[in-house]
C-alpha cells in the first residue's frame, strides 16, 4: 500500500477534487448542450418531416373537391443552405385496375377492378435538391413543383414562377432570375405521401452528405378548392435537430436519430393527441371527424422496397377518465380517419374513437410504438392530425394541427438514403 | 481511509458524470408541442360569427388543479383585465368548452352532449365581442403555483356563418421544479423562459393565392391576408397593469431582400399584417398601394423588446367572390427571453 506524506495527500485530494469538479462541470455542460436538441414542430432543425402532402387537382378522391399542398421551407441562417428532399409516395393503389386517376390510386377496394385490392403499393421516394440563399423563404405548389428559374416582378402576378418575361401577366411584368433548383411536379394523378428534407453540404464529390446545422423551418398548407369552396389548413413541419451545429460535414448518408450514438435528436417515445371523438356534434350545425397521418422515423429512402411494419398502441381517455385501447400497424405511411384505426369502413360507430362509444366530446389519445427488440430499424413515429367539420348541408371545412410529443425513445431510428 | 475517501469521491464524480450523461436525453420542454405548467392561448374570440372551443388535458396520472384567466385589453381602456376561474382535472382527463357558453357543473348532461363527462368546474362564458387570451396555471389544492408540467391545450376557432375552422396549439411553459411562488418567474430557474424570437412564414397582404388562382374562382383576384396575435410573457393578472413593448422585425422575400421596421405591442395585441401604418411596406404585396414585397412567400423574424412573447398567426385566403378559408398555425421560435406572470 502506498503511503503519502500529509501534504502530498492533501495535494492529491485537491487534484482529485479538481478533476472531479472539472468532470462534473464538463458533464453538465455536455448535458446542457446535447440535451438542448429536440424534435419539435416549432424550432429550426437540420432535418424536416412534412407528414402529409396531398395532390389531387382533378378531385378524383371521394369528396370530389380538388386538393393541393403548398410547401414552404425557409433558411433561417445568414449563410446559404442546400437541402436534399424526398417525396415518399404513400398513395394506396389498386392491384388490378386503373383506379380513380388512371394510375391505380384508390381509397377502397371498390375503386379497383374485380378481384383487385386497394393497398399501399410503393413507398417509393423521389428526390430533389433546393439551393437556398441566406435567409431565403421558398414555397411551391406540390402539384406543379418548381420547373422554372425565376419569379415574376411587377404586373398582375408578382411572385408567380416564371422562366421568361412572357410567363408573367400584366403590363411591365418581368421575370427576375432566382433559381432555387428543380422540384418534380406531383400532378397529374393522385399523390398522397410525405416529404422529408435534410440540410446537406451541397458541394464536393458527394453534395448530399448531411451537415451539422439546424437552419430549416417549414410548414405546409393543404387546400381544398373549387369554384365555391376555399378550405385551407396549415401545419408546421416536424424538425429534427442535429446534435452538433458546428457546420461540419458528416461522412455518410445515414442519419441516426436518438440512441447513444445519436447524430440527431431522438424521436418521441409517445405522441399525445387531443381530439374530438368522431361524429361528435360541436353544435347543431357542426359534426366533426378527425384524420391522422402517421409516418415512421426510420426509413431507407430510395433503397427499400419492403419497409418494416410497426405496431402502434393507442390508449384513449374520455372526459370521464375512462380508458380504452386499440392498436394498428404502420408500414411507411398511414392516413386514416381515427374511427377507422380500429374498425372497418361502415363500422365507425363501434370504434373507441367515436362519440357513440365514448359519450363525451373530447378525448386524449396516447400513441406508443411497440418496441420490437429484434434489431429491426427503430420504430419511432411522427404524425399530424386534421379535423373535418361537416354541416347539415354536407359542406366540409377543415383544420390541421401538430400533435404533442413526449419523451425520447431509447432505441435509435435511422434514415438512410 | 483516505483511499476509501478518494474512491468515494471518484465514485461520486463518475456518478455525476453518468448522471449528466443520462440527462443528455432530457429536452427543453416549453413550446406548443409539449405539456407544461403554464398554458398560454394567445387568441380567443367571440364575435358575431366566430366562437372558440378550448381543449385542456391533464396528461398526468394524478389530479391536477388549474387556475385560469381570460385576459383582454380593450382598446383605449389602459388596462389588461382578467377574469379567473378554477378547474380540477382528474388523471389523464381531457376537457373542453365553447367560450361563448362556458361550462356548467351539471352531472345530468346526456351522453354525447357538450357537457358530458366530469365537469372540471364552473367556467364562465365570455361576453359577445370578446377578443383576448386565456392563461392557465397549474396550482395545488390551495391555489398556490405548483409545477407538474402535465397540461396541454388546443384552440379551435369556428366561424358559424360559413362553417370555417382554424386550429392551433397552446404554448406551454414548463416549470423547473415544484416550489414556485407568486409572481411566476419565467427565467429558466422557476419556469423556462419564453421565446426571444419568433419566425413567421407568410404571404404578404394582397398576394395572389397560387392554389386559389389555379383551382378556384379567382382570375387574378384572389387575396391573402395574415393576422398576428401576440401575448406578452410579462403579465400582471393581479392589478391588470398593461405591459408595453416594441417588436422589431425584419422581413425577407424570396429574392432575399430585407425589409425592417417595428410595431408596438401590449399585454395582448392583434394586428393585420400589412394593414397598419407600421407594417404597410414590409408585409404588403406590391399589388397594393405602399406594398414592397414582390414575392408570394416571405419570412419575418420578430424580436420583442425586454420580455418574451408568444404568438399565433391566422391566414385568410379569399377568392374573387369573397369565399374565404382560414388557417391558423403556431409560429417557429428561437432564443429565450424572460417574463413574469403575477397572479392575484
Amino acid at each position: 500500500m502506498m503511503r503519502f506524506e500529509h501534504g502530498e495527500v492533501g495535494m492529491t485530494s485537491r487534484r482529485i477534487s479538481k478533476v472531479i469538479a472539472l468532470a462534473v462541470l464538463g458533464g453538465v455542460a455536455w448535458a446542457g448542450v446535447a440535451g438542448a436538441q429536440k424534435v419539435s414542430s416549432e424550432e429550426a432543425a437540420g432535418y424536416l418531416v412534412f407528414p402529409k402532402v396531398v395532390v389531387d387537382v382533378s378531385g378524383d378522391l371521394s369528396d370530389g373537391i380538388p386538393k393541393d399542398t403548398v410547401i414552404r421551407i425557409t433558411n433561417t441562417s445568414g449563410n446559404p443552405s442546400t437541402v436534399h428532399c424526398f417525396y415518399v409516395d404513400g398513395t394506396p393503389r389498386c392491384t388490378i385496375g386503373a383506379g380513380l386517376d388512371g394510375d391505380g390510386a384508390c381509397e377502397t377496394n371498390e375503386d379497383c377492378d374485380v378481384g383487385g385490392i386497394c393497398t399501399l403499393a410503393s413507398c417509393q421516394a423521389i428526390n430533389f435538391d433546393l439551393n437556398l440563399t441566406a435567409n431565403q423563404p421558398v414555397g411551391w405548389r406540390a402539384s406543379e413543383g418548381v420547373v422554372t428559374t425565376g419569379f415574376c416582378v411587377g404586373g398582375t402576378s408578382p411572385g408567380f414562377p416564371c422562366s421568361q418575361n412572357s410567363d408573367c401577366a400584366g403590363l411591365g411584368a418581368t421575370c427576375k432570375a432566382q433559381d432555387i433548383g428543380r422540384v418534380p411536379p406531383l400532378a397529374p394523378g393522385v399523390f398522397l405521401g410525405e416529404l422529408k428534407c435534410v440540410q446537406v453540404v451541397g458541394t464536393g464529390t458527394d453534395p448530399n452528405l448531411p451537415v451539422n446545422r439546424n437552419d430549416l423551418v417549414g410548414n405546409a398548407s393543404i387546400y381544398r378548392v373549387n369554384s365555391s369552396v376555399v378550405d385551407v389548413q396549415t401545419y408546421n413541419a416536424v424538425g429534427v435537430q442535429a446534435v452538433a451545429s458546428d457546420g461540419a460535414t458528416r461522412n455518410d448518408t445515414t442519419l441516426v436519430l436518438g440512441g447513444n450514438s445519436r447524430e440527431y435528436a431522438g424521436c418521441p417515445a409517445q405522441l399525445v393527441v387531443d381530439h374530438f371523438f368522431d361524429n361528435a356534434d360541436l353544435s347543431t350545425a357542426r359534426e366533426v371527424t378527425s384524420d391522422i397521418t402517421l409516418v415512421p422515423c426510420s426509413e431507407r429512402l430510395e433503397v427499400d422496397d419492403n419497409p418494416a411494419v410497426h405496431t402502434l398502441q393507442f390508449v384513449v381517455f374520455n372526459e370521464f377518465e375512462q380508458r380504452m385501447s386499440a392498436s394498428t400497424r404502420l408500414r411507411c405511411f398511414r392516413e386514416t380517419q381515427l374511427s377507422r384505426l380500429d374498425r372497418r369502413p361502415g363500422q365507425e360507430s363501434f370504434s373507441v374513437f367515436n362519440v357513440a362509444v365514448q359519450g363525451t366530446l373530447a378525448g386524449q389519445t396516447v400513441i406508443r410504438p411497440v418496441p420490437t427488440g429484434n434489431g429491426d430499424p427503430g420504430n419511432g413515429i411522427l404524425a399530424v392530425v386534421e379535423e373535418f367539420h361537416r354541416n347539415p348541408n354536407n359542406v366540409v371545412r377543415s383544420a390541421a394541427f401538430n400533435v404533442h410529443l413526449r419523451g425520447d425513445k431509447a432505441q435509435p431510428d435511422t434514415v438512410a438514403y | 481511509m483516505r483511499a476509501l475517501r478518494r474512491s468515494w469521491l471518484l465514485g461520486m464524480g463518475f456518478a455525476c458524470i453518468l448522471g449528466a450523461a443520462a440527462v443528455t436525453h432530457a429536452q427543453t420542454r416549453s413550446g406548443a408541442d409539449r405539456p407544461g405548467s403554464i398554458l398560454m392561448f394567445p387568441k380567443v374570440v367571440r364575435t358575431a360569427s366566430r366562437d372558440t372551443i378550448i381543449q385542456i388535458t391533464n396528461t398526468g396520472n394524478s389530479i391536477n388543479w388549474v387556475h385560469c384567466f381570460y385576459l383582454s385589453a380593450p382598446d383605449g381602456s389602459g388596462y389588461c383585465g382578467a377574469t379567473d376561474f378554477e378547474l380540477v382535472l382528474t388523471r389523464q382527463q381531457p376537457t373542453q368548452w365553447r367560450v361563448s357558453q362556458g361550462r356548467r357543473v351539471d352531472p345530468s348532461d346526456s351522453f354525447g352532449d357538450p357537457g358530458a363527462g366530469f365537469d372540471p368546474g364552473l367556467i364562465p362564458p365570455v361576453p359577445p365581442g370578446f377578443q383576448g387570451a386565456l392563461v392557465c396555471v397549474e396550482v395545488d389544492s390551495n391555489g398556490n403555483p405548483f409545477g407538474q408540467n402535465r397540461l396541454k391545450g388546443e384552440v379551435t376557432v369556428l366561424d358559424d356563418s360559413n362553417g370555417d375552422v382554424a386550429k392551433y396549439n397552446a404554448f406551454a411553459v414548463a416549470a423547473l421544479g415544484q416550489g414556485q411562488d407568486n409572481p411566476l418567474n419565467l427565467n429558466d430557474t422557476e419556469y423556462e423562459t419564453c421565446p426571444g424570437q419568433l419566425t413567421l412564414n407568410f404571404s404578404p397582404r394582397g398576394s395572389r393565392d397560387p392554389v386559389v388562382e389555379a383551382l378556384g374562382n379567382a382570375s387574378l383576384n384572389s387575396f391573402i391576408s395574415t393576422n398576428l396575435t401576440m401575448l406578452s410573457c410579462n403579465l400582471d393578472l393581479q392589478a391588470g397593469v398593461r405591459s408595453n413593448g416594441t417588436v422589431s422585425f425584419i422581413v425577407y422575400d424570396e429574392f432575399e431582400s430585407p425589409f425592417s421596421g417595428s410595431f408596438p405591442y401590449q399585454c395582448w395585441s392583434t394586428i393585420d399584417l400589412g394593414n397598419t401604418p407600421q407594417t404597410t411596406g414590409q408585409f404588403r404585396s406590391v399589388l397594393l398601394p405602399g406594398g414592397a414585397i414582390n414575392t408570394i412567400f416571405a419570412q419575418a423574424r420578430l424580436t420583442p423588446s425586454g420580455t418574451g412573447l408568444v404568438a399565433v398567426v391566422e391566414s385568410a385566403h379569399a377568392d374573387q367572390a369573397g369565399v374565404v378559408g382560414t388557417a391558423a398555425s403556431n409560429l417557429h421560435t428561437s432564443g429565450s427571453a424572460v417574463g413574469t406572470v403575477r397572479l392575484p
